[in-house]
């Protein structure tokens, strides 16, 4: 190796050279290399399906959730009774029977009058026996 | 994974005869996914070994590269880019990455002489060694000359070929080529006599 071959570049042939050596040597992949490759391919797809199933299941779970949730509550059977006793006190809301009403003129909630007008209310059969009698 | 794709097969046929494959594959057929393998593989392959010099790392890049297009193949915009265009610039990436973290450039002086009575062996290994010195060289190029190299040189792509692949004009590649192996020639210049070369 002298100075002189040091110092001069390769020219285009030797570099030609290089290039067609290199370029010329047959190089192929082995069959396991390809058929793992093959295999990495079905894994990705496979996994791709996965993480898909996996998306629905979350949007499943939360409706899971919300259907665990109802039943714990009672479900259908509980909306009925809520809404039975619901008409029930509407019921009562209208026409109050006695003994609520002096309970809560002990209270102090109602006015005196207003339990007489409930007294008159509980006589309007009576009366109505009276005057049926008077008649 | 159950995006289908935008063109019809027989549409993506003339562009590229791999994307049908492609389809084929993201639709769930195994068949299509091993015969798109094999279709594709020995050019990555051999375009890592010729770069790396090494079998297990020239498999390593391919299989990246493979797995890269196997996740990209839900979203693969089908009439654009060719797969084995998008294949080689994915390999060529993770093939200039690796030198780059190599950068295992034997000094001239350390290349061996090469001495065999057998004439065979002795081309044998002088094609080694030659071999060697042109990975050691690519590896020591910029990153976008060393894929220009590489592209053109060792696996004998074509000028616009390789301008898609790298997403640049022709004459941007040719400059690539030219300044590259002007480097390389004067790289390798110290090893001319272990390559077998001499000066007149």
């Amino acid at each position: 190796m002298t100075d002189k071959s040091r110092s001069k570049p390769l020219d285009a042939a030797q570099l030609d050279t290089l290039f067609e050596a290199a370029s010329n040597v047959e190089i192929a992949p082995t069959e396991a290399l390809l058929a793992r490759l093959t295999e990495d391919a079905v894994e990705v797809h496979d996994g791709a399906l996965v993480a898909s199933s996996e998306q629905n299941a979350k949007g499943a779970s939360l409706k899971n959730t919300l259907q665990n949730l109802w039943q714990e509550m009672g479900g259908w059977r509980a909306l009925g009774g809520l809404t039975a006793v619901l008409a029930i006190g509407v019921m009562i809301g209208f026409n109050p029977p006695d003994v609520a009403m002096a309970s809560l003129q002990d209270l102090g909630l109602v006015a005196s009058d207003e339990v007489l007008l409930v007294g008159l209310e509980g006589d309007w059969f009576g009366f109505d026996a009276i005057e049926g009698a008077e008649g | 994974m159950t995006a289908l794709p935008k063109h019809t097969p027989e549409i993506m046929h003339e562009h590229d005869p791999n994307a049908s494959l492609l389809a084929a594959y993201v639709a769930g057929d195994v068949h299509a996914a091993a015969a798109l393998t094999r279709a594709v593989t020995p050019m990555i392959y051999a375009l890592a070994m010729r770069m790396l010099g090494e079998q297990a790392a020239a498999e390593d890049v391919t299989q990246d590269a493979m797995l890269r297009l196997w996740r990209h193949a839900p979203k693969w915009e089908y009439g654009q880019a060719k797969i084995s265009t998008w294949l080689y610039r994915v390999a060529s990436n993770l093939c200039t990455d690796r030198l780059r973290a190599r950068r295992d450039f034997v000094p001239a002086d350390a290349v061996a002489e090469v001495v065999s009575d057998d004439p065979s062996a002795a081309d044998a290994l002088q094609a080694q060694v030659r071999a060697a010195a042109l990975r050691d060289g690519i590896a020591q190029l910029p990153e976008r000359q060393a894929k220009a190299v590489a592209l053109r040189h060792l696996s004998n792509l074509t000028n616009p070929e390789i301008a898609e692949i790298m997403e640049c004009r022709v004459e941007a590649v040719e400059s690539l080529i030219a300044r590259g192996k002007r480097q390389l020639a004067a790289m390798l210049a110290p090893q001319k006599d272990a390559l077998g070369f001499m000066d007149d």
